[in-house]
């Protein structure tokens, strides 16, 4: 009897030492837990700064365009940028750079964007339901690392008076059924999307493309990925098309913040 | 029999005034001889369009102006225009083809087709009064892939392009820009197995390097800056066909694409009338 409970006795010595000895509990690992904004002002226009609350200051910066953001309170602690892509700079690991802005807006400001982040090794666009991306891609090709676009396309008016002139490398997020900004174009307003997308493949000399179904979230409609490949210029575009009537992120859908980001960061 | 027989050459003579007077001619161009067939239909009125219309790789005119599945002859009486079906000349391969180049052809083949079909409108317009501003341009396969280079290197000389199972091949892309808008139409099969919908970016088939379909398409219709798009299904007789519409450019060009659903490496005359949808679209493309 006695052995028994000496052997009962070392087994629970030895599991004890084993947990203690688990790598992750020595070196846990540091996982930001919480985000900071920042609200502020970048060339007369209202913006957030959302960054994680370990940011290192060699992020890299997402700069994000978009209207109707309630950016008015000024306050930091009041701040609603009304939409969840900014808990993603914390998987990500990339300072996010919301600046209230709509379609015709000009947009030069942009130029002078590093200085508000000397440390940033590199900068991203993303314009959220307007085609600002494409007038930047237009107007400052070599601003951006690469450019997203999400439930917006170019501005009838910016396309007359522009032109692509040099290749980027471009993502754009839309619904097939998108009631604002059709995927067919609406006329006087805003150019069709496949063919907003077209230009750029235009521009960037892609030869062919190639396209793959992406997970729907559970219950949703398709998500079809088109990415236009072989670039002689070495910048590749790639659609998201969602089968839904979604006008705003399209994360109902699909994982669209992973999504767009894993194209960004690979520029 | 004798009433049989009047009613045969009756019928013969009605056939003889309906249709029109087929030529075989030549024109001296670039140092060469080159032979091409006219079609001029009845009753032709003055200043009338001219449409041109190309063989493919291999092929000929004469086989073309004997192909009955091509209405394009029947076509010209109705709607009015002049035919010409011009003869490509032998490529260092060698067999019969328009100078588009295709591997074998760079540097070596030393025709520039471009220029010889412009010359040639250029001179049938004045020997035949025929409309400057209203020449037209299709063909197939090769001459698919002149329609193509000619989108790229003459805009200006065709009022219209229809190009049926053409190509854009990554050296016209190098070497040439859309510089001016053109009307331009496409007919593609998606089960093409000589000119692949989604292109040979590797030269794997041996044409040289293209662009996939629907990317040569795109890259028209952003030369044009087409704005808005349409797309609907034509009623199925064989293949279903999908015509994308793209227009709202501001010089007013269209850009129309027909993908022909499974289709093969041919004109698509099973699924759809496609050589009356060409003389509508180059109708619709006509200036007064």
């Amino acid at each position: 009897m006695k052995k028994i409970f000496y052997i009962l006795s070392l087994c629970l010595l030895l599991s004890v030492a084993c947990e203690k000895s688990n790598p992750n509990d020595e070196n846990p690992v540091e996982v930001p837990t919480s985000l900071t904004y920042v609200a502020t002002t970048i060339a007369d226009h209202d913006a957030v700064i959302v960054r994680a609350s370990d940011f290192e200051s060699g992020a890299p910066v997402v700069v994000v365009l978009a209207e109707d953001l309630k950016l008015s309170t000024r306050s930091a602690e009041k701040v609603d940028i009304n939409f969840k892509a900014a808990e993603h700079c914390l998987i990500g690991g990339y300072v996010l750079c919301v600046i209230e802005a709509a379609s015709g807006d000009d947009i030069s400001f942009l130029s002078n964007l590093k200085s508000e982040f000397p440390y940033a090794p590199k900068f991203y666009l993303l314009s959220y339901r307007n085609g600002l991306a494409y007038t930047a891609a237009m107007q400052m090709p070599d601003a951006f690392a690469a450019y997203a676009c999400v439930s917006g396309a170019i501005d009838v008016e910016t396309y007359k008076a522009n032109s692509f002139t040099k290749p980027v490398s471009f993502v754009h997020v839309h619904a097939t059924e998108n009631p604002v900004c059709k995927w067919e174009g609406v006329e006087n307003k805003t150019v069709s999307v496949p063919l907003s997308v077209g230009a750029i493949v235009a521009i960037n000399e892609c030869l062919t493309f190639k396209t793959s179904e992406v997970l729907p979230r559970e219950g949703k409609g398709r998500v079809t990925c088109t990415r236009y490949t072989d670039a002689l210029s070495g910048c590749d575009v790639m659609l998201y098309s969602v089968e839904s009537a979604n006008s705003g992120w399209c994360d109902e859908e699909f994982e669209v913040y992973n999504q767009i980001w894993n194209f960004l960061k690979t520029h | 029999m004798k009433k049989f027989i009047i009613l045969l050459a009756a019928l013969f003579v009605c056939h003889q005034a309906s249709a029109g007077s087929l030529k075989t001619e030549t024109f001296e161009d670039q140092g060469l001889t080159r032979s091409y067939y006219l079609y001029i239909p009845n009753d032709l009125p003055a200043g009338a369009p001219l449409v041109f219309i190309l063989h493919g790789y291999g092929g000929s005119a004469n086989a073309y102006v004997n192909n009955s599945s091509l209405t394009f002859k029947q076509l010209a009486e109705e709607y009015k225009v002049a035919l010409c079906y011009p003869q490509a000349t032998t490529d260092p391969r060698p067999n019969t083809g328009w100078n588009v180049y295709y591997p074998w052809q760079i540097d070596k083949m030393k025709v520039d087709d471009c220029e010889f079909i412009c010359n040639l409108a250029k001179h049938l317009h004045t020997k035949y009064n025929l409309s400057a501003k209203n020449t037209f341009l299709t063909g197939m396969s090769n001459g698919g892939e002149m329609c193509y280079l000619m989108a790229y290197r003459k805009p200006k000389e065709f009022a219209a392009i229809a190009s049926m199972a053409g190509l854009t091949l990554v050296e016209m892309a190098k070497r040439h820009n859309y510089e001016s808008p053109i009307a331009f139409m496409e007919v593609h099969g998606t089960g093409d197995m000589t000119s692949r919908w989604e292109g040979d970016p590797t030269n794997q088939y041996g044409w040289g390097a293209y662009l996939a379909v629907p990317v040569a398409v795109g890259a028209v219709a952003a030369g044009n800056k087409c704005m808005y798009q349409e797309t609907t299904e034509l009623p199925q007789i064989k293949n279903r066909v999908i015509f994308h519409r793209y227009y709202g450019s501001p010089s007013g060009k269209e850009v129309h694409f027909y993908e022909v659903r499974n289709g093969g490496h041919n004109w698509a005359t099973d699924s759809f009338d496609s050589c009356r949808v060409i003389m509508e679209f180059f109708k619709q493309n006509m200036t007064k």
